[in-house]
Formats: structure tokens, sequence, C-alpha cells
């Protein structure tokens, strides 16, 4: 048997009576784990444009505030990192605060030019310590992206080597869960699918020596990618996940404004399944752009986040719109959090060993600074962090975050992104 | 405030607005820095262009759209796939940056999938073959003659043999049929056809693009596609081997109905005209901006430039400064003038000449070049002096303080001013607003205003640091028929072709290109379709230059 049949055998072989997208269908698991055996794992979730510094934030007795009042359930979970600072982002090239505090928010190095980020962004830094353990390294997933340019981009592989994101949840399914399903295993498609990327991979072999060296930068970059379709075709996902499939329901159109809740908790949901399937252990969420071009109509705001921020023509003058916006941000990630904690797991639940990062490029909306900031960190990643507070982290370096966040994946790095612009983890967030 | 030009003033044609203070720089760029001793205008009088030097030809990957068309063309499929890839990221003004032409994961899956959805979605795959696929000489040929279209050359007869041999291990496990569908997968997945791999051909001391690889240029110059069984024919004969040769090609192709979607993309992307399609308003502001008038402003555009290619005289002078346009029914309204009542009808119509001219003053620019809530000096202006003039700005530093809310009785104009009134904003700025400045008479959806928050509009404006139009002016007409009559803008156009042709920015090696293609154009009295077919005659197009 070659690996690949092995692989799907053992996949369909887990995934049992699952007929068609859209039926959901638990597989009973053999061997309960025990918790430190559980896999950490890490979500990434970009929220655009920040809040504005007259909107009060939590405060350090634990009062999560009316801007995070949909996270009070999850509370136990929940650490505000309050007063953070995005240091590197006012150094070296790059365009205006958005392009620059998307490209550094999560890299914390200076831009390689005004059109791509300088290094590798945390979660794929840290997908490339643990992501060979599952079939998909990491999985980007965004809703709504109106620009393609800089300010769409916040994941990087590394320097000039931005990761898109899947913006359609049906396509992100088919993509993620379709070679489990039955009717994809024993068709040609496998055999052609398997035969095109050979051919790829070893055209690209004889091809690359013959070019430039600069020119081989691009060739190899589909090589990597290939490579990496490749392997997971042979990977195998442990046999003892709990595995699930989300039900997407019917296809609309992932670009319509009106979607955009839709799109975003179905893209939550293949999140969370993805996670539970153990396909990937890294994961990033985009909502929007950060110039914010969604104009938020079924809360009946009609009017672009991105005017919210600047309050552009006193569309919001007393900011109860924006507010209106920050708290239904909120309230996603308190459904993320409840599909995560839905899923048991060692003597807890999937959210006892994952971390959430909700980042945003900016402190103040509305100067679209890069001080002030407010991240969240939710999760505990196997108990490595204190959860269930409110910190003034004191204008602490993002990067200092970002360190302590490949700290709680079991990454020892001492710093993270631009070492001038981190002074090691945070202090104070470790259990 | 005083512009940086380089050393030698006649280099002003030349970008490099730089930092604003003095540094020369490239802000957003990251090009090969040009040996400071050589020139770097075209038009400077000690550039000797009597040896023929060539830039680097970069690795080139099918942009989305020549995607698509090649499937179309290759299989007859328009389902169009590769509309709902993953977006090619946005760099400068072009959509085809070579550099940033890489292929993600999620990029690569979807290559990977359509060329097999494609190869199982072929109706009758023995139609496409030509012949008996149990047959493995039918077999052989299908792959040499669809192969050749695909990689745009002949394949070697190694390259034959490893997809007779694809075709070999699929048949053997399945059937023929499926068989000749790997053979079709294998090929939509290789990089020969996803990217287009150039050596050249030695010619004398440099590289000549080799007939093949000139199709390829031509296709994806004025088709954005790939060539037909026609122009590789040609290429094997021998008949691209020579300027003439490539020249008679390409006017034979840009009569073709292909050449019109491809040439007007250049124009959507230079001039910046798609970003309509992605600007909103706010409600309060502009009650009347909506999807509609939205998408009747980009077909205004759109059907203007069409024209003015195909059906008008062809000259970047009316594209500039025409005193006609297309309107339909929401159009009339907001231009003011008598037109269709309805939606669906656009009419060719005559504006107030002292309230339009060209492209410059259609809504789609206006409204997509300007705030939600209100125009915007800064954004046309700087449209301006980017797009039309050819002159780098930096990017804006981190930090900007907002502008002061609106008021009654204060207009936009003095808001601006106000908000860059600090020296250290007015470096740049003087660069810009001078220029936005004459284009108050038009609001926030480009509709002709005289008055402003109260105030009487002030649509004075003045040209600085160009080298042949500098002074003062009032309003849309004036500043667009200075632009028209400026030789900077006139050898503007032809360096932004360059660029886009080029798939990256001009080097010290191509200003004699650069410079031949400035001078035919001006021979052809601005003719922007000769300026295409002069594309095709530089060296830059003709040779191969190995990437360093």
């Amino acid at each position: 048997m070659s690996t690949d049949e092995r692989f799907l055998l053992s996949r369909r072989a887990l995934l049992g009576g699952i007929g068609v997208a859209g039926i959901s269908a638990f597989m009973p698991r053999g061997l309960a784990r025990a918790q430190e055996t559980a896999p950490k794992r890490l979500m990434v979730v970009h929220v655009p444009e920040g809040m504005w510094n007259s909107a009060p934030r939590p405060t350090t007795d634990g009062n999560l505030g009316d801007i995070l009042e949909a996270l009070e359930p999850h509370r136990d979970y929940v650490t505000v990192l309050n007063n953070l600072t995005l240091e590197s982002r006012d150094h070296g090239p790059g365009g205006d605060g958005h392009h620059r505090g998307v490209s550094h928010m999560l890299t914390g190095t200076e831009m390689a030019d005004a059109s791509n980020a300088g290094g590798p962004s945390v979660d794929q830094y840290i997908a490339r310590a643990i992501g060979s353990a599952t079939p998909f390294a990491s999985l980007q997933l965004a809703v709504r992206i109106i620009y393609n340019d800089t300010n769409a981009r916040f994941v990087w592989a590394d320097a000039r080597r931005a990761v898109p994101a899947e913006q359609d949840p049906w396509a992100a399914y088919d993509r993620v869960f379709g070679g489990v399903m039955p009717g994809m295993t024993t068709t040609p498609r496998v055999d052609l699918r398997r035969s095109a990327l050979d051919h790829a991979v070893r055209e690209i072999g004889s091809l690359r020596n013959r070019l430039p060296t600069v020119d081989r930068d691009r060739l190899d970059s589909y090589q990597t990618s290939l490579r990496d379709i490749e392997r997971r075709l042979m990977t195998l996902p442990r046999p003892e996940a709990m595995c699930a499939l989300p039900t997407l329901g019917g296809r609309t159109d992932p670009r319509a404004e009106d979607n955009y809740p839709a799109v975003g908790r179905l893209q939550m949901d293949v999140a969370v399944a993805a996670f539970r399937c153990d396909l990937t252990r890294v994961i990033s969420l985009q909502w929007g752009n950060s110039n914010d071009q969604c104009s938020y109509p079924w809360l009946g705001v009609n009017n672009l986040g991105h005017d919210l921020a600047h309050n552009n023509g006193n569309c919001d003058p007393d900011g109860a719109k924006k507010l209106t916006v920050f708290r239904w941000y909120a309230e996603q990630f308190a459904y993320l959090l409840q599909q995560l904690r839905d899923v048991p797991e060692g003597e807890g639940n999937m959210l006892d060993n994952t971390l959430v990062l909700w980042a945003s490029e900016f402190g103040d909306s509305n100067g679209h600074g890069g001080s002030r900031l407010m991240w969240v960190l939710m999760g505990n990643a196997g108990g490595y962090f204190r959860t269930g507070r409110v910190m003034d982290c004191g204008g602490r370096s993002t990067n200092d975050v970002l360190t302590s966040l490949c700290n709680g994946m079991g990454l020892d790095d001492a710093t993270y992104g631009n070492p001038a612009y981190c002074d090691g983890p945070l202090s104070g967030l470790r259990a | 405030m005083s512009l940086q030009t380089t050393q030698r003033p006649s280099a002003l044609g030349l970008l490099l607005l730089c930092a604003c203070n003095g540094a020369i720089g490239d802000p957003g760029q990251t090009e090969p820095v040009d040996d400071p001793s050589r020139p770097t205008d075209p038009r400077d009088p000690t550039l000797r262009c009597d040896v023929t030097t060539v830039g680097a030809s970069p690795l080139r990957r099918l942009t989305h759209v020549e995607y698509d068309n090649a499937v179309a063309s290759l299989l007859g499929d328009t389902s169009r796939p590769a509309e709902s890839f993953v977006p090619d990221p946005e760099r400068g003004l072009f959509e085809n940056a070579a550099s940033v032409q890489t292929v993600s994961p999620l990029l690569a899956e979807q290559y990977l999938e359509t060329a097999v959805a494609l190869a199982e979605d072929v109706a009758d795959i023995g139609a496409l073959a030509g012949c008996d696929v149990s047959d493995r000489a039918c077999v052989q040929s299908f792959v040499e003659r669809f192969g050749r279209r695909v990689y745009r050359r002949p394949l070697t007869s190694d390259e034959v043999a490893e997809y007779v041999a694809i075709y070999d291990s699929v048949a053997a496990e399945s059937d023929v049929e499926t068989g000749v569908r790997g053979v079709v997968a294998s090929l939509l997945a290789s990089p020969s056809f996803l990217f287009r791999p150039e050596f050249g051909v030695e010619a004398g001391t440099l590289r000549r693009a080799t007939g093949y690889e000139l199709a390829s240029r031509l296709a994806s110059l004025l088709w954005a596609s790939i060539p037909d069984d026609e122009l590789l024919d040609a290429a094997e004969a021998g008949e691209l081997d020579t300027a003439e040769g490539v020249e008679m090609y390409a006017r034979r192709m840009l009569d073709e109905p292909q050449a019109r979607p491809a040439v007007a993309a250049f124009y959507e992307q230079w001039l910046g005209l798609r970003r309509i399609e992605t600007t909103s308003k706010l409600d309060t502001a502009f009650p009347t901006y909506d999807e509609e008038l939205r998408d009747s402003m980009s077909e205004e555009t759109r059907r203007f430039i069409d024209h003015v290619l195909w059906e008008g005289d062809g000259r970047l002078e009316t594209l500039l400064t025409a005193d006609f346009t297309f309107v339909n029914g929401p159009l009339a309204e907001l231009y003011g003038i008598d037109g269709p009542s309805d939606t669906a009808t656009f009419e060719r119509v005559m504006l107030d000449p002292s309230e339009r001219a060209g492209v410059l003053t259609q809504a789609s620019m206006l409204a997509a070049y300007a705030r939600p809530d209100e125009s915007s000096p800064v954004k046309r202006g700087q449209w301006v002096r980017v797009r039309v003039l050819c002159q780098e700005l930096p990017d804006p530093p981190a930090g900007v303080p907002s502008l002061p809310m609106p008021r009654e009785g204060v207009s936009t104009r003095e808001r601006f001013a106000m908000h860059t009134a600090d020296p250290a904003c007015s470096a740049c700025h003087s660069l810009i607003d001078g220029l936005g400045f004459g284009l108050e008479a038009y609001d926030g959806i480009g509709r002709f205003r005289t008055v402003d928050n109260g105030v009487d509009v002030d649509s004075s404006g003045e040209v600085t640091s160009t080298t042949d139009i500098d002074g003062e002016f009032d309003g849309g007409r004036e500043l667009a028929e200075r632009l028209a009559s400026s030789q900077q803008v006139h050898d503007c156009a032809p360096r932004q072709w360059l660029r886009y042709v080029l798939a990256r920015h001009e080097e010290s090696e191509d200003l004699c290109s650069l410079r031949n293609l400035q001078e035919a154009f001006d021979a052809s009295g601005g003719d922007l379709r000769e300026l295409v077919i002069a594309l095709t005659q530089t060296d830059a197009f003709l040779y191969y230059g190995e990437a360093r």
C-alpha cells in the first residue's frame, strides 16, 4: 500500500460515516489523551483599526468594561494586555500607519521595503517549528479583503514572502477537509494531482539551475509550496484526534458585506474543526483590511470602519458606533472561545491547550498610533500562562508579547523580531 | 523648499522627488541602485546610445488574467478559474511586478487543483487530442502539438517522453482517456506554463530574445495571453528574428479583438481607474452615491478610453483634454447635462469645456481620489505627480496628525492648508497640494461646484518642479491642458508603458530604449496606438538581459 492510500484510508476510517459536506459527524475517540500530551495550538486574529483613546479600557482590577463585556463568560481564560507599544513600526521604510502597522504587528521588525515585511510573522515562525506534525503547517483565513496591498497582509513566511489567506469558507472547507471526504479518495483525481505535482517538482528542479540566481526565489516558492502539499498528502493525522466537520450550509457570496458576520463565523468553524481534527496547529484569521472597508450594516452602523476610526465627517461624534463595532468583535471572540471550550480534551477542553491572540495594529484609532495598544490573549497554552486578568504593560513592546507567545508554544527564544525593540518575554504573564 | 532632482537639472523628468529634503532615493522601491556617474534622464544629451544596452529580463509568472485567457485559448474553457485565485499582491502602479510573483502555498494549491479540474472538465478528450488516444503515437503527437502551445516553444524530446510516461502510468491505473487528462493536468501545473522562463540567444556580446520568447512577449503585451499556433509558426519560421517581423506581427495582433481589453488594462492600472470599484462614500455626505452610480462612473471611463484608443484619434492629448464623454442617466444628472434617462444606456455627450477636460475631470477619478466625505487635494495632487508626471513621492511619515474637523465657513482647501502648514509637512505637500487645489471645483464624487462649505471655491493652483509647465493655473481644464502640452507628460506615458512591459522599474541600461520610445512617441504626434507598436521595437523588448 502506498503512503497516499494509507493516508486516505486512515482518514476515511477516521471519519467513518461522513457523507457529504454539510453533515456534521463525530468520531469516537479511542483513548483519552492526557492533558500534557495534547498539542498546543495558536490562533492569531487581526481586528482592524484599534479603539479610540477616549473609550474606557478594561482596568487592572479585572473589570473588562463595556468594550470586552462579551468576554465576561470566558474571563478566566482572558488576559488583557493594555498599554503596549508597536515599537518597530516607526522605524524603517513603509507607507502610512495602516501599511506599517499590519506589516510590523506580528513581525516586529523593519520592513524590507514599502511593500514587504522584513521578517516572518510570529505565527509562521512558530509554524516552522511545530508545523511538521500536521498535514497543514498553518492555515490562513480571512474575511472580506478589499485592498490587496500591504494593509491586507499581516502573515509573512519570511521577509518579502507574504502568506495570503483564503477568504471563502467553502473553498477553505474543501481544501482542508477535502481529502477526508469519500468520493474523493478513489477517483482518478488523486492520481492526476499526484502526477501533476510530481512532474512540476521535477521540472522546477531542472529549470531552476538554468535561471539567474535572483529569479530562482519565485520558482523556489512554487517548489516549496508543492512540497508542502506533497507532505500533506503523506502526513497522517493523529488517529486519536476527535474529529468533527463543520456544517457550512448553503453557499453565499463571501465578498458581500451583508455576509461578513456569517462568513466570519464559518471561518471560525473551519478553524476550530481543523484544530480538532489536528489538521493544523497554527491558524490566522484576518477580519477585513487594516483600512477597514466594512460598514457593519447588520449593527445599524452604516459607516465604514475606517471612517469611524477617524470620525470622518463627524459620522460618529460620541464614538457610539465605534463602540458598537468593537463590542461586536468581542462577541466574535466569545463565540470562538466557546467553540474551543466545547471540545473536551484531556481533563479539560481544547481552549486549555490553545492560545488565541487578538491583535490590532493601532492603539488610538483616530491617530492611527502605535502606542497604547490593547491586545488580548485568550487561553493559556496548556497552563503556561496565568490568565484571567487585566495587565497594564506600561508601554512594553509588542515584541515582548510575541516572545512570550513563542515561549508559550514551546520555543525558547529570548527575543522576537528586531531585538532593538524587545526586552524579552513579558514579565508577569507566566503561571 | 526646492526639489532635489539629482545633480543635473535636465534629469528632472526622472522621478526622485525624494524625501523632499534633498536626499536622493526611491523609498518605495528596491531596484538596483544605478551607477551615479551615469545619466539618469533619457533626454540627457550626454547619454550615449550608440551601443546597445539591455536591463534585466526578470522571470515572469502569468498574471491571473493571462492564466484565464490562456486556458480559454488552449481548452476553450471560459470559466475564468483564476478569478477565484488568491489575488496577486499590489505593488507600484502595475499588477504584474515580477519581483512579487511568488507562488504562495494557497496559490500553488489553486494551480494544482485547477490544472486537474480543467483536465477533468475537458468534455471530449479524444477530440482535443484529435486522434485515437489508445495509440501511443497519437498521444506523442498530441504532447508535441498541445505542449508547444502550453510551453510557448517546442518541447524537447526528453520533455515529450516525460509526458508520454505520465500518460502510460496513469493509463495503466485507469484508462487511456484518463491518461491523456493526466498529461493535460501535468502540463497546466508545470512551471514552464505558469512561468515564462527566458534564456535568449547569443547576438554578439548580448543576448537577443528568441523568436518563441518574442512570441510570448507579444502575446502577453497585446493579448494578455499566450501565443496562438500562427504566432508560434512565425517564430519557428524565423519571422520574429527581425525587428521588422516583430512589428508586422504586433500590428496584426493589435487589430485582433483581444488586444482591446489587454491594452485597456494598462491604462486602467496606470491611471488607477480600478480604484473606483472599491471606493465608498459616507451616506451623510453623498447620499446619491450608490453602487449604481459607482459602476456607472467606472463604465464611463472604460468606454471613454476604449473610444479614444480604438475609435478616436488615439492621442494622449485627447485622453487628457477631451470635451466629450459617455454618460448614462445617473451620470447625466451628476454632470448636470441632458442625456439618457436610464442606467443601461450610455451616450456620447459633450461636456461644458469650461468645467471638464479629459480623464482627469471624470467622476470616476475625482471620486476615487477623494475622501469618503469630501474632496482630497492631496490624493488628487499625488495622482497627477506620480502617475502623469512620473515623479515619485516618498511615503508619508508614520503618525500623521488628523485633518481638522470640517466646519461651516471653512473650505476644504483651507483645512488642508492648515493641516500641512507645519514646515515638516509642507516640504512634500508643496509638491502635491498646488496640483490638487486646482481641482477643488469638484466635490468628493466629482460634481462641479462653486461653493464649498459656504465658501466660494478657489480652484487656483500651481504646477511646480516640472521641466516645462511650471506656473499658476485655475481649474481642471487649465491643469489638463497644461499637462497635455507638457513634454514631461509626453515622456511619462512611454516610461510607464516600459515599466509595464518590463514588469519592473527602469534601470540605467533601459534609458536608450526609453529615449527611442519617447522619440517614436513624439514622432507619431502622441499616438497611443503607435506607442504600443514602438514598444515592440525597443532593445528592451527585443533583447534578453540576465537578471543580476
